[in-house]
């Protein structure tokens, strides 16, 4: 039964990543390298919250989200300029940058959260207290399962707000032509950057929810062959609709637990998830380019 | 003095890695991420001829052979059916993403994660002019200058260097004057693969390798590859050398762990100043509308 | 493409006198002062003067290649000229962009000169692919034109709800009206990509309005419309130019600017890139007086006192093909059997039949002939191009070249049998030099451009760039040309014309087709 809340605490997390992911992938058009930074930034900042200053979930949750929003503008902000493959570099170099940031801030005679030292570097963060909602000490699995699901109920009702709203059809005309929106005056500059703002955020959120679940932190988290495997789970689900994102999340899940199944050891598991990811996207590119259940496709 | 030297050898390591890019670019705007597989392939490749005692007369060239050979692959049966059914460069790029994924995981279970190592013992060193050299940093600047020269002799003086160059700049209108395009993409793609896995070779050798380096050293020539002025052959070498030197400055006045911030803190500065890199013209800018 | 069966447009338009001359004393809401913009060593607009006054209509005519479209996307905030200066002033509030931008202007990322500034000056256009968003349905991309809308903060949409709501609904009856208005209201959420040409037109004319512009610069609206689209499309510009007082400035073709003209105050003719003022009256009598003549006079004198044979195709086309008398029982050299192409999800080249099957093209060419595609602007020239030439996959169909059929063949193969192509633009090669492009065309660089050997293409200017390439051209079989008179002078014309009196005078009996945009007005205009 804690296998089956474990995995569904995960699932959650996945299709926060997913659902926020899609809004740059699958209404902006452009393929980001960068979410996996702004994840481990999100789980970073309530580590440092929760730890150092001592805040309950939801402040921290909000610190987060607020931090990763702010730097969110490294990426929209070429997002400007530039499109396809250059944003693609582009997002390759804020990943890159996130990265060594987390990794190199450190020292190991000054103490966690102090400005000499701020990540711990390559040895994490350790020892994240559990969530404190309001007083509420979310300590056994099932809470922190209901937390996990009640936050992603909360933002896939956000996400499908956006979608219905008029911002959402001025982002899915954008993706169709947008010299043809900016010819109807319309600000498309703004609207990418506050759809990757509300990317970055909920990335964070989904960091925190991580870091408060696991309680183990490192730059790891962060890495690029995160980001990989973030931009592979939405790929392959499809993009462009809510369908898609939510497929991929389960298939990224299901994945190991297939591998697991038929005894594959854990050492090799890792990297056999990977190869058949790669093996799908480039049957996914040939044959399917919309992805399992997706709408919007690189063509 | 050292530290130009090092700059430079490095710089030339990464020129050859930056034209193996280039040469895929140029003529099919593709970003083939899948070098950066290919990159890490190689190593393991030699490694492995080493282990079953092979010379490295033998070793160098055969591992030097599957990797065009893969590229070749790769190029027929990944990248020609896109094109012929006129895919967008974005599905090129994600197919080569996947490409890149599988490689690397291919490299990862066979041969695990560790660092690895070409050579065992100590390098024997040169000095002169106040700078000290190790055997494989020669070697290794040695073999990347040959190489680039030949490679530019190559592209001015013969004609098929003649179609490679026309190739990358309107390869619709060498198709129509004649030339099996679909040839001379192949010719890329091999080339693409031998320089990449030369440069490859060249610092497994000096300083060791392990799976996971592959992106981030083809990052790195790409950012070359933009600075330079990503429409000229001759670019990257510039570049190459360029992001060389700097990062060798950085080490020796910062430290190491910043080699990477100060590297793409200079492509973010290039791209909004000076787009076309240093060596390009303005007005072929693929930026906005 | 969707339409009926082609009729060329009757007279029948709305009486000019209905309309008030416009006098110079109304408000002058754009004005541009000595435009200039060149593409790489081509001047395009040299110096571009005008007034434009409120509720004018005005017709810009040119060939194309003479920089209409350049300086329509200068005027909408596409492009930025290289000098000169523009005044917008539609909305009450006078802006003035002088040009090139001084460099602390950039830095300001609220003051570019963009498509999106220029439309919030109520200044807006529509394309010439019309650039509706093929995903959304009709008042869905009527509605999304709507400046100033609540729900387009994301915090508002989250927090603001019932307030979003209720300007939405608004917005989307008000929306659903004005399709209405275009016969399109019960059609509102049907997908965009669902209707017929001429009601794109008129929706994306209507979504254009919709955002607000006072001044419309409409990219040949009428291109590819049979006689019903065209009085649609003519009715609402019409309608917009006398009730709602809309300034209009219209880019068309040849082809129907007789429509135009009967709506039109004042003529701007784009020619050595300048702008003259002319009257709708003169220009009419001009075009009547012109008819027929020019390039097909030349052709024809080429081809010898030729038989000629016109075929009508589908979507206002014309092939005209031009026998030489010496020729007896030709046979069949090119052969087009069902042509259907798509681009995308658009039907290019094919008519869709009432019962929504698709009829392709057919097409047949033989030895010795000379032939003239004439076809609007946006029936598919280009297209019809590279699906002969390989260069993009064809839908269905069969391409038979001397008995053989070649659909399947890669372009090279295709030219290695004996096609040639020259396409409109970007047929050089920037980075080589003369010598090497004639090397690499396999003949020896003629003796006039000697002097240019070493000089890279991209540094000529674009008639001498031009010269290379036709000189560079190597024949064979079968020569396609797509609007090879476009930025030609008239030197390079004669080029053309001993290049192909010696190429049918060689007893070689080839084939030349040549894609031209209309080249002479139907007598019955």
């Amino acid at each position: 039964m804690n296998y089956l809340l474990h995995l569904l605490i995960y699932i959650n997390i996945y299709a926060i990543l997913a659902l926020s992911l899609n809004l740059v992938v699958g209404y902006c058009g452009l393929l980001t390298m960068a979410h996996a930074a702004y994840f481990a930034v999100g789980g970073y900042t309530y580590a440092l919250a929760t730890q150092v200053l001592g805040w309950g979930f939801i402040p921290a949750a909000g610190l987060a989200m607020a931090v990763s929003a702010f730097l969110s503008l490294a990426i929209s902000l070429p997002a400007w300029r530039f499109r396809g493959d250059f944003f693609v570099l582009i997002s390759l170099a804020v990943q890159t940058f996130i990265f060594s940031l987390l990794y190199n801030w450190s020292d190991t005679s000054a103490p966690l959260g102090s400005w000499r030292n701020l990540t711990n570097g390559p040895f994490g963060i350790a020892g994240i207290a559990k969530p404190d909602i309001l007083g509420f000490k979310v300590s056994s699995i099932a809470a922190y399962c209901v937390l996990a699901t009640v936050s992603t109920a909360a933002c896939c009702l956000l996400f499908w707000l956006l979608k219905q709203s008029p911002w959402g059809r001025l982002l899915k005309c954008m993706r169709d032509d947008e010299l043809a929106v900016r010819g109807l005056g319309k600000n498309t500059r703004l609207a990418k950057t506050q759809a990757f703002a509300v990317a970055c955020m909920f990335a964070a959120l989904a960091g925190a929810l991580y870091a408060g679940y696991v309680g183990y932190l490192d730059p790891s988290s962060g890495s690029l062959d995160e980001s990989i495997l973030m931009l592979c789970m939405v790929l392959v689900g499809g993009v462009g609709n809510f369908r898609g994102p939510l497929v991929g999340a389960v298939v990224l899940l299901l994945i190991p637990e297939a591998l697991r199944f038929v005894h594959m050891p854990d050492t090799i598991a890792a990297n056999m998830r990977l190869m058949i990811y790669g093996l799908l996207i480039v049957g996914m590119t040939h044959f399917r380019p919309q992805g399992l259940a997706g709408e919007y496709r690189f063509k | 003095m050292q530290i130009l030297a090092n700059g430079l050898i490095n710089g030339l390591t990464l020129a050859l890695l930056a034209l193996g890019f280039s040469v895929v670019y140029l003529p099919t705007r593709v970003f083939a991420i899948a070098l950066a597989g290919v990159y890490a392939l190689t190593p393991y490749l030699a490694w492995q001829c080493l282990q079953w005692h092979l010379p490295w007369g033998v070793t160098l060239p055969l591992s030097l052979l599957v990797v065009v050979l893969l590229s070749l692959a790769i190029e027929r049966f990944n990248h020609r059916p896109l094109v012929r059914r006129g895919a967008s460069p974005s599905a090129h790029m994600i197919s080569s993403l996947g490409l890149f994924i599988i490689l690397i995981q291919f490299v990862a279970l066979i041969w695990g994660n560790e660092t690895r190592v070409l050579r065992t013992g100590i390098d024997t060193t040169w000095m002169g002019w106040g700078v000290i050299l190790t055997r494989s940093q020669l070697l290794a600047a040695g073999v990347a200058v040959v190489v680039l020269a030949s490679f530019y002799t190559w592209l001015r003086r013969t004609s098929l260097g003649l179609q490679f160059r026309a190739l990358a700049d309107n390869p619709v209108q060498l198709a129509l004057y004649g030339y099996n395009t679909d040839r001379l993409r192949l010719l890329a793609a091999g080339m693409a693969g031998l320089l990449t896995g030369l440069s490859s070779l060249l610092v497994a050798y000096d300083v060791g390798f392990d799976p996971h380096t592959g992106l981030n050293v083809l990052l790195l020539a790409i950012v070359a590859v933009i600075v330079g002025g990503r429409h000229s052959f001759f670019a990257p070498i510039l570049g190459g050398v360029l992001i060389g030197f700097l990062r060798a400055e950085v080490v020796w006045y910062l430290s190491a762990r910043w080699q990477e911030a100060v590297t793409f803190l200079l492509l973010v500065v290039i791209l909004f100043f000076r787009p076309q890199g240093l060596l390009g013209s303005k007005g072929r800018l693929e930026a906005d509308a | 493409m969707v339409c009926e069966t082609t009729v060329y447009p009757s007279s029948a338009a709305p009486s000019a006198s209905d309309l008030h001359p416009v006098s110079s004393d109304r408000r002058v809401i754009m004005q541009a002062r000595n435009l200039r913009k060149s593409f790489g060593g081509n001047q395009v607009l040299k110096s571009v003067d005008f007034d434009l006054h409120e509720g004018e209509v005005v017709l810009l005519r040119g060939d194309n290649g003479s920089g209409k479209t350049t300086l329509l996307n200068i005027l909408t905030g596409n492009l930025e000229p290289e000098g000169g200066g523009v005044r917008l002033d539609a909305d009450g509030s006078a802006e003035d962009f002088e040009f090139p931008r001084a460099w602390w202007r950039d830095l300001n990322p609220f003051d570019h000169f963009t498509p999106e500034r220029v439309a919030n000056e109520a200044a807006g256009r529509t394309w010439q692919d019309i650039r509706l968003f093929s995903t959304q349905t009709l008042v869905d991309n009527i509605a999304v034109a709507t400046p100033r809308q609540a729900g387009e903060s994301p915090l508002r949409a989250i927090f603001q709800r019932r307030r979003v709501r209720l300007a939405e609904d608004k917005n989307r009856a008000e929306s659903v009206k004005l399709l209405s208005g275009l016969g399109l209201g019960q059609r509102a959420d049907s997908s965009a990509d669902k209707i017929s040409l001429g009601q794109t037109k008129r929706v994306a004319i209507a979504r254009a309005v919709r955002a607000g512009a006072r001044v419309l610069f409409l990219d040949e609206p009428l291109a590819g419309l049979d006689a019903k689209g065209i009085e649609e499309v003519m009715a609402l510009l019409t309608d917009l130019a006398r009730n709602d007082k809309v300034t209009l400035v219209i880019i068309e073709h040849v082809f129907n600017i007789p429509r135009v003209l009967d709506l039109a105050h004042t003529v701007w003719t784009l020619r050595d890139g300048c702008v003259t003022n002319e009257a709708p009256e003169k220009v009419r009598d001009e075009m009547r007086e012109t008819a027929g003549d020019g390039v097909m006079h030349l052709l024809r004198s080429i081809a010898g006192a030729p038989t000629e044979q016109e075929v009508q195709l589908p979507g206002g086309a014309v092939l005209t093909r031009l026998q030489r008398g010496d020729v007896d029982n030709p046979k069949v050299v090119l052969e087009i059997k069902d042509l259907v192409v798509l681009r995308g999800n658009r039907l290019v080249i094919g008519e869709e039949a009432s019962d929504g099957s698709v009829n392709g093209l057919n097409l047949t060419l033989y030895a010795g002939d000379l032939a003239v595609l004439q076809a609007p602007n946006g029936w598919g020239k280009t297209t019809l191009l590279e699906a002969l030439c390989g260069l993009i996959p064809i839908e269905r169909g069969e391409i038979h070249f001397q008995g053989r059929s070649i659909q399947n063949l890669p372009s090279w193969e295709r030219i290695k049998l004996g096609f040639s192509v020259l396409q409109a633009r970007n047929h050089h090669f920037d980075n080589l030099t003369v010598a090497e492009t004639f090397a690499l065309a396999g003949t020896t660089i003629p003796v006039e451009f000697a002097p240019f050997a070493c000089r890279k293409l991209s540094s000529l200017s674009g008639g001498e760039s031009q010269r290379v390439v036709i000189a560079a051209y190597q024949f064979s079989m079968v020569a396609l040309y797509d609007e090879p008179f476009s930025t030609l002078d008239a030197e390079g014309t004669q080029l053309w014309a001993m290049i192909w009196n010696g190429l049918f005078l060689s007893g070689r009996q080839p084939v030349v087709l040549l894609l031209l945009p209309y080249v002479n007005l139907r007598p019955d205009c």
